[in-house]
């Protein structure tokens, strides 16, 4: 695979894949941290890439998957460290702080997803924000078919919930 | 209501917040995928752990090991031997005639009750050497401790160990015929 094919799959799975990242993590920024480690490291091992093993959009979702993982333990060392760390100061840049306000609909579905298991999250995120259908998602987590569809449905009504509390 | 929210899921497109998108792509785009065999980071940390690893433990190795059940506890500093000498072989007749005892065996007289320190306490014959040679007995004590070199002089003697017993095996000169006897049909 070329640079140029590799840009081509930049722009078609940029948005799946934050897509995907987003219904996981939940926060913006995280989000932007962990898509951006996706794609450099699928460019590092853009030359291991075998097309006969399967499409390259489930290669780079499993690329995704251990990155979203990764972030999940580094999180939970991080919460040994004390909190006066992490102090945080204003942004200088005004148009920084603009460009973080995000738009209300989304924001409210964050929260909403907050509520889901870590479980039922990533088979919305495969479903909706990878655009995958139930037969690639069983396959990818290694489920039956039938079951992704059960804990799908359910995972939705939970949400209605939420977003009907909220 | 499902179906709302499920077209609701599939418009949501959350990176609308990105905002990485753009100059991610550019980085990415400039520097161009990596060589094919170019080892990635976690294989470069790996090696480097794995030779500071070495470093750290290749020193110890001694300390590490189990001792040997048979070692040598002391080495002794052995004379430069001179060249012997090879005399033509003695007649039969110059043969120091040992007494023989009860069981007919030879006696050699006055080696092992010899008096400490008195020297030459038996004359005895060598087919080494070749010649008739004086006895002395070596009964001196030598403080002999594990990893101690002995320098002893005329201490012609490998020091072993063998569990809490020591021994001293001497070392000479010896041909073929002080080790296997030779048979003439």
């Amino acid at each position: 695979m070329s640079d140029q094919d590799f840009a081509v799959l930049y722009d078609r799975s940029f948005s799946k894949v934050y897509n995907y990242v987003s219904y996981r993590l939940g926060d913006a920024a995280a989000a932007d941290d962990v898509v951006s480690r996706v794609f450099e490291r699928a460019l590092d091992r853009l030359a291991t890439y075998d097309a006969a093993s399967g499409p390259v959009e489930a290669w780079l979702f499993g690329i995704a998957r251990n990155a979203v993982a990764d972030h999940f333990r580094a999180r939970r060392w991080l919460s040994w460290l004390p909190l006066d760390v992490f102090h945080e100061r204003p942004g200088r840049d005004v148009a920084h702080e603009s460009a973080l306000v995000e738009d209300e609909s989304r924001r409210e579905l964050r929260r909403a997803l907050e509520r889901l298991s870590p479980r039922e999250r990533e088979l919305l995120a495969l479903k909706y924000g990878a655009e995958m259908t139930n037969r690639d998602i069983a396959a990818q987590l290694g489920v039956g078919e039938s079951n992704v569809g059960v804990i799908v449905h359910r995972a939705v009504g939970k949400l209605r919930e939420a977003l009907k509390n909220s | 209501m499902s179906d709302e929210l499920e077209s609701r899921l599939a418009k949501t497109d959350f990176s609308a917040d990105s905002r990485v998108r753009a100059s991610l792509r550019a980085r990415l785009l400039s520097r161009g995928a990596a060589p094919r065999f170019a080892p990635s980071r976690v294989a470069v940390l790996s090696l480097a752990f794995a030779a500071a690893a070495l470093l750290v433990l290749y020193p110890l190795r001694g300390r590490l090991r189990r001792p040997a059940e048979v070692s040598v506890a002391s080495s002794v500093v052995l004379p430069p031997a001179a060249p012997a000498p090879a005399p033509p072989r003695p007649a039969p007749a110059e043969r120091t005639a040992f007494p023989r005892g009860e069981n007919g065996l030879p006696v050699l007289p006055g080696v092992l009750a010899a008096r400490r320190g008195a020297a030459p306490e038996s004359p005895l014959y060598s087919r080494a050497v070749g010649r008739v040679v004086d006895v002395r007995r070596v009964d001196r004590v030598i403080d002999v401790r594990p990893g101690v070199v002995v320098r002893e002089k005329d201490a012609v003697a490998v020091v072993w160990v063998f569990g809490g017993a020591t021994y001293r095996l001497e070392r000479r000169r010896v041909t073929l015929q002080d080790i296997f006897e030779t048979r003439r049909l």
